[in-house]
């Protein structure tokens, strides 16, 4: 049984249109999935539909076999899923260290948060560094990198990661992906990202999902997708430049 | 000098009313984006409870804090779980929340106009007409225990939003909803207690006012008016905002008070209001993101 | 609300704006008018005058409600203190009848353009601000005119001044206070119609659906928000000066109560801001319930809390108002649909 199974999924904004018209995906435990597609496919709105923060229309959700299709978002989180959205979500006027404390929010142990906190620290030596200071004096990486150690407080099973790498130096960004890389292959965090940068996405992507429409056109391992040539036949346009600006870039 | 000296500490014993007042408001719109027009009219409704609580079973305006506190506070609740969740999704939703709640403004003035008349009432306990002398200093009793109370409840207020979970809770959601929402607070019911709190702080406040300014159904138009000034100058949503924004701004006008005239003490906050919309719109403490 | 063009269409207004007129709906505008101007004429009715100061009452606030439209309805700028401007109307033809003799009924536009610069002076102080602080604001600004009006012993103080009464036939009174109501109530619907099918109302709305879009397609959001202003202070300003002259007495409070702001506020709402019958609508209507519950509950402050209820229930429930909500859902007859 996979991890998380989303069947059939219809979504969309307040009273707007379905943004996702029927998808379905499979995400088992332990691997690093990557989404792809043009703007508008509905890889956002997927992310925000199973971290709670939209109501499906229609279809389920079940994770590790319990359902959390129109569960508020705190009961998802609950239940070991965390998002990290591309807006760089901190809070601006918490230190870092009391953003990192927010993070545990759900631990009602004030020791455990504390314990997990020092780990956080340890294991984010430039967090450590900035603990006292207030979290909108940040750059962008360290926000972003915040954000992700925010994300761990709770020791999730699955992370969704929106466009992490998104206004950031290359060099700043491959940090995040190195850190990415380290969600998976050291603390064993299932992960499901979306990457503007498909080459860089599916560098450190087992797996890929690619979207179209609102649904899930094909799936496929990493090396695969990135050499089938339906991608540039389908998303000639905003994937191929992205493609080549990510070989430019790379 | 001692006149000063004087003027200065009556500015500053309202400041301490007038930041409680206030710190409500702020609230409300800190967590929600909620601007509550009805604010100042909870306030008197609160001032009539105590009133009655006084005339009625002779209960003193201090000891019925007890009693408008966790009144308001469910009162709050209910209020906000009947009407805002319908509300919610709209576009345009905090100016939403200025035309609803300027109904209910009107609601309260009404129905308290009806039923309690339009006459000036005033708590009078024993302690109303007594003045602590320091010297050639007299420092009001009544304007002197309200101030210390609303300190006191100012200093729980701070207390409860910085050590406690729900604290933490509302302060993330004041900061940024989303993130709050991402690491587990529920919003839905961090709104609610807070909603409960700003008015319990309206109940907290009218119980005061009950014994140091004569009240009646529509004086809150002129409360509300300087409450939202407050709470602009401060930077919306910013509770030191508001505070400082009280304190210095009573003081100021306690100065026109003495040497322009009494009538004219409004005009501090009003003039004050119209130099930083001019200035610097997002208000001394605001962020310019903030709306 | 719901036909807020985007700024696109707001640089191509032309493709957009053509109307057909559809007779039915001249048809019925026509024929009320008709009766407006008949109305003086039914000396036979038992309650003549009765009728007639209600009909000049429901003018009024055709005249005040259409105007704050124009602000809070096309541009989404609401004014919570724009009987400030019926005021300013009320005290400056007061004054020009006391001081020079001069009658209302000829300084009323003079009191109007008086009022249209005080509006322009506001503008310029609130230009800043958005949203909620523009509403606070105008709120503050209400209270300072009524610091300032309570307190100017020139203009009476809170005690306010008596006028002359005009020198008619006394069985005639009323009827010149009700047809330059009559032509303020048209003149007003008028400008608003003018303004929302011209490109200057096209800017307005575009910056009501996205001011910082609107500023980004080149609307000069400021200026366009600052004259919305002041010509939506027009009208108040002409009503103001012809209700103080037929109630002979200037009283701030009689002007500057909030409970006057929150009716213009209260008839746009109800009948549909942002659309041109909306507030006339909204207008006639209230004014029928306020009299319905003054006869049922007395003379009573609970009118007061009705008012303020139906604020809120409107707000809940058809929060786009009767013209609004009927053209959502298709069933706007013709002879309503005045944009």
């Amino acid at each position: 049984m996979a991890l998380l199974e989303v069947r059939n999924v219809r979504a969309g904004y307040g009273a707007g249109p379905d943004i996702l018209t029927d998808i379905s995906i499979d995400v088992e435990e332990g691997r690093t999935y990557c989404i792809i597609g043009p703007n508008g496919a509905g890889k956002s709105t997927l992310l925000k539909t199973i971290a709670g923060l939209l109501t499906p229309r229609d279809g389920g959700i079940v994770f590790d076999g319990q359902s959390i299709a129109g569960r508020r978002p705190d009961q998802v989180l609950a239940a070991g899923v965390c998002f990290v959205p591309q807006d760089r979500t901190i809070f601006p006027q918490m230190t870092v260290r009391e953003n990192l404390v927010m993070g545990g929010f759900l631990l009602r142990d004030r020791k455990l948060v504390e314990q997990r906190v020092d780990e956080l620290m340890d294991r984010f030596p430039r967090l450590a560094e900035r603990a006292s200071q207030l979290a909108q004096t940040m750059s962008g990486g360290e926000q972003q990198m915040l954000v992700m150690a925010r994300a761990l407080m709770i020791q999730p099973r699955l992370m969704m990661i929106d466009e992490p790498s998104l206004g950031l130096a290359p060099q700043v960004s491959s940090q995040i992906f190195d850190i990415i890389r380290s969600l998976t292959s050291e603390m064993g965090i299932t992960v499901l990202l979306i990457e503007q940068n498909v080459k860089k996405g599916l560098d450190v992507a087992d797996w890929a999902f690619v979207l179209d429409l609102g649904t899930c056109r094909f799936e496929g391992s990493a090396d695969e997708i990135l050499d089938d040539p339906r991608i540039r036949d389908l998303y000639l346009g905003s994937l191929a430049e992205a493609a080549k600006e990510s070989e430019e870039t790379s | 000098m001692t006149n000063s000296i004087q003027v200065l500490i009556l500015g500053l014993l309202l400041g301490g009313v007038y930041a409680l007042m206030a710190s409500g408001l702020t609230l409300l719109f800190g967590v929600m984006r909620v601007v509550n027009l009805a604010h100042a009219a909870f306030i008197v409704l609160a001032s009539f409870l105590s009133f009655f609580l006084w005339e009625g079973l002779g209960i003193d305006p201090l000891v019925s804090l007890v009693i408008t506190v966790p009144v308001f506070f469910v009162f709050g609740m209910v209020l906000y779980r009947l009407v805002f969740p319908r509300i919610e999704g709209s576009p345009r939703f905090t100016e939403m929340t200025v035309l609803m709640t300027f109904g209910f403004a009107f609601i309260a003035e009404g129905v308290m106009s009806h039923f309690f008349t339009g006459i000036f009432r005033q708590t009078k306990p024993s302690y109303a007409q007594d003045a602590i002398l320091l010297g050639d200093l007299y420092v009001p009793t009544a304007q002197f225990y309200a101030a210390i109370t609303s300190i006191v409840f100012l200093v729980a207020l701070w207390a409860f939003l910085k050590y406690t979970r729900t604290g933490y809770g509302v302060r993330a959601t004041m900061q940024n909803r989303d993130a709050a929402q991402l690491v587990g607070v529920d919003v839905r019911r961090v709104s609610t207690v807070a909603f409960g709190l700003g008015m319990a702080l309206a109940g907290a406040a009218g119980a005061l006012i009950s014994f140091i300014f004569p009240f009646y159904p529509s004086r809150h138009w002129q409360w509300i008016a300087i409450l939202l000034a407050l709470v602009v100058l401060g930077g919306m949503g910013s509770l030191k905002g508001a505070v400082i924004g009280a304190l210095g701004l009573a003081v100021i006008s306690s100065f026109v008070s003495t040497h322009v005239g009494a009538v004219w003490a409004p005009i501090t906050f009003f003039g004050a209001l119209f130099v930083v919309l001019m200035v610097k719109p997002e208000g001394l403490f605001g962020k310019k993101a903030r709306a | 609300m719901t036909d807020v063009r985007t700024v696109d269409e707001a640089s191509a207004p032309a493709a957009t704006e053509e109307h057909i007129p559809r007779p039915s709906r001249w048809w019925v505008l026509g024929a009320v008018l008709a009766l407006a101007i008949a109305l003086p004429f039914a000396r036979f009715l038992g309650s003549y005058n009765y009728v007639l100061q209600l009909g000049m009452i429901a003018l009024m606030w055709i005249a005040l409600a259409s105007s704050w439209n124009i602000l809070g309805g096309y541009t989404g700028y609401i004014s919570l203190g724009h009987n400030v401007f019926f005021a300013v109307g009320g005290y400056v033809a007061g004054m020009l009848l006391l001081e020079l003799g001069w009658s209302p009924f000829a300084t009323a536009p003079l009191a109007g353009l008086v009022a249209m610069a005080l509006g322009l002076v506001a503008g310029l102080i609130t230009y800043r601000a958005h949203g909620t602080s523009f509403i606070i604001s105008t709120v503050a600004l209400l209270l300072v005119v009524s610091l300032l009006m309570d307190n100017w012993s020139y203009l009476g103080g809170s005690n306010g001044l008596s006028l002359p009464l005009p020198g008619f036939d006394p069985s005639w009174l009323k009827v010149p206070f009700y047809y330059a109501m009559l032509v303020a109530a048209v003149g007003a619907v008028i400008l608003g119609h003018r303004v929302q099918h011209s490109k200057f109302g096209l800017a307005l709305r575009a910056i009501a659906s996205d001011e910082v879009k609107a500023e980004m397609a080149g609307i000069n959001t400021r200026l366009y928000k600052v004259m919305a202003f002041s010509i939506s202070a027009f009208f108040p300003g002409v009503v103001g000066a012809l209700w103080g002259y037929n109630l002979s007495y200037l009283r701030p409070v009689i002007f500057l109560i909030i409970s006057v702001a929150a009716r213009m506020v209260l008839m746009s709402i109800v009948g549909g801001r942002g659309t041109v019958a909306g507030p006339v609508i909204g207008a006639v209507l209230i004014i029928a319930i306020d009299e319905a519950s003054v006869s049922l509950l007395g003379q009573t402050e609970l009118n007061l809390a009705v008012t303020g209820l139906l604020l809120v229930v409107t707000l809940l429930f058809f929060p786009l108002g009767i013209v609004g909500t009927l053209r959502e859902r298709n069933r706007l007859p013709a002879w309503l649909d005045w944009d």
